[in-house]
């Protein structure tokens, strides 16, 4: 299974759950999606993905000056992001109860 | 003045090379991912002294993951694909409105109701379009009535058909094709529904044949006479006057005979006389006139004409008997 192909698919659920969390910047939320475990997402897939999120009217965004470099830009979830989140974490709870009862059967088979 | 505050020119000559990669996105999207971009960078270089491109892979490479994250064309189209692609987001994100959503569980529900209504629409639109007559109101004439009707009924066939085969197929590309084709018909209710109101009721002609040949009973200049009201010289309305030809035949007026509220007169013998005048008519289940006098709306000439003496020898000359007798027991 290819872990950047399933990030693919995944990446605006985590970073809708991100930002649901707490508001954050791009380098923000990409630290605390690494620190969730996702350690192989890539930087360019989160700053792109935020900046789709945010078109997309999910994420709202306002500027913060920064004192250690170039302002932040911190993103926030909309209601229409909670929507989005909500089906999100529905689907996926379908998706991987499905795949976990595949995957474990055939382990035991193997086993 | 803390040294790592300053952008490492590492970081800018990176954030350039991605900039060239994304030159064909809009400047202003370009710009606010670049921000974001170099945020970061600046970040990620104060946490570590790795070089970026190690990090991050190169710049190219950086640009395109970013590119395609971010949801943007790639950089074969210019200019009029990537207003394309803003048009799209537009449309994007009005679809993804929860007002749309709920719209869209309406229409779920009532969409059995819209698929009949849309064969109708369509067939009434393209009548509207062609100019055609809708006489009767409701089916526009395909030249005629009929077909107009039996080109609702397709209609609504098909529209049924389609929308049955597309819940079947699930075809993305189907169902964007129908929401045109719903919105264009949605959109069409609205002149036919004003056609439908300004068109005025039809005219109900009941044409009544008066050829004096075919007509039954007394006429009088081709219409038919269905009452006579008989003033004496004094202007007294005069009640069951029984009226004849010159050759003795009774002016029957049956043309409303059928009606069964008439009063008609009956003679000792049983005849009925459907030349008595004014022909009165019964109350509703009585037998009583309401208004034995009534008449119609005339100026009563005055006579200047000296009245006639009827001799006793002329009275005795009428066909009835009864009449006579009753004649002459008045005369004498």
């Amino acid at each position: 299974m290819d872990r950047s192909q399933l990030l693919r698919g995944t990446l605006d659920a985590a970073a809708l759950a991100v930002v649901a969390e707490q508001d954050g910047y791009g380098y923000d939320v990409l630290r605390r999606l690494r620190a969730a475990g996702l350690a192989d997402v890539g930087d360019a897939s989160v700053y792109g993905t935020l900046r789709r999120l945010y078109r997309a009217g999910a994420l709202t965004s306002y500027v913060m000056p920064s004192d250690e470099g170039p302002h932040r830009r911190y993103y926030g979830i909309t209601d229409r992001g909670r929507a989005q989140l909500a089906d999100a974490r529905t689907i996926w709870r379908d998706f991987s109860r499905a795949l976990t009862d595949l995957l474990e059967i055939d382990v035991e088979v193997t086993a | 003045v803390n040294a790592t505050r300053a952008v490492r020119p590492e970081v800018t000559a990176y954030l350039d090379e991605v900039r060239e990669a994304l030159g064909d996105v809009p400047p202003d999207e370009r710009d606010d991912l670049l921000a974001e971009v170099e945020a970061s960078l600046v970040e990620t270089a104060e946490e570590s002294e790795r070089p970026i491109a190690a990090r991050l892979g190169p710049p190219d490479a950086f640009a395109a993951e970013l590119r395609s994250a971010a949801g943007l064309q790639t950089a074969d189209g210019q200019g009029r694909e990537t207003l394309a692609t803003r048009l799209a987001e537009r449309v994007e994100r009005a679809l993804a409105d929860p007002r749309l959503a709920r719209a869209k569980a309406l229409y779920a529900e009532l969409a059995p109701i819209w698929w009949l209504l849309r064969g109708y629409v369509a067939v009434a639109l393209i009548a509207l379009l062609a100019g055609r007559d809708w006489t009767d109101r409701v089916v526009p004439h395909l030249p005629r009535a009929r077909f107009g009707a039996a080109a609702i009924l397709v209609a609504v066939v098909a529209s049924i058909a389609l929308e049955l085969r597309a819940r079947r197929a699930q075809a993305r590309q189907t169902a964007s094709a129908g929401v045109v084709v719903n919105l264009v018909l949605l959109v069409a209710v609205v002149p036919v529904v004003v056609h439908l109101l300004h068109t005025p009721a039809p005219a109900v002609v009941v044409e009544t044949v008066t050829s004096p040949a075919n007509e039954r009973g007394l006429t009088l200049n081709g219409v038919p006479v269905d009452n006579i009201y008989p003033y004496s010289r004094d202007g007294r309305l005069l009640h069951d006057v029984l009226l004849y030809t010159g050759s003795g035949r009774p002016l029957d007026v049956k043309s409303v005979a059928a009606d069964p509220l008439r009063r008609v007169p009956v003679s000792r013998g049983g005849a009925r006389l459907y030349n008595a005048f004014p022909v009165r008519y019964y109350e509703r289940g009585t037998h009583r006139v309401a208004q034995p006098d009534a008449g119609p709306r005339i100026a009563l000439p005055r006579f200047r004409t000296p009245a006639l003496k009827a001799s006793p020898r002329t009275a005795a000359k009428r066909p009835r008997r009864s009449g006579a007798n009753a004649a002459r027991a008045r005369i004498r």
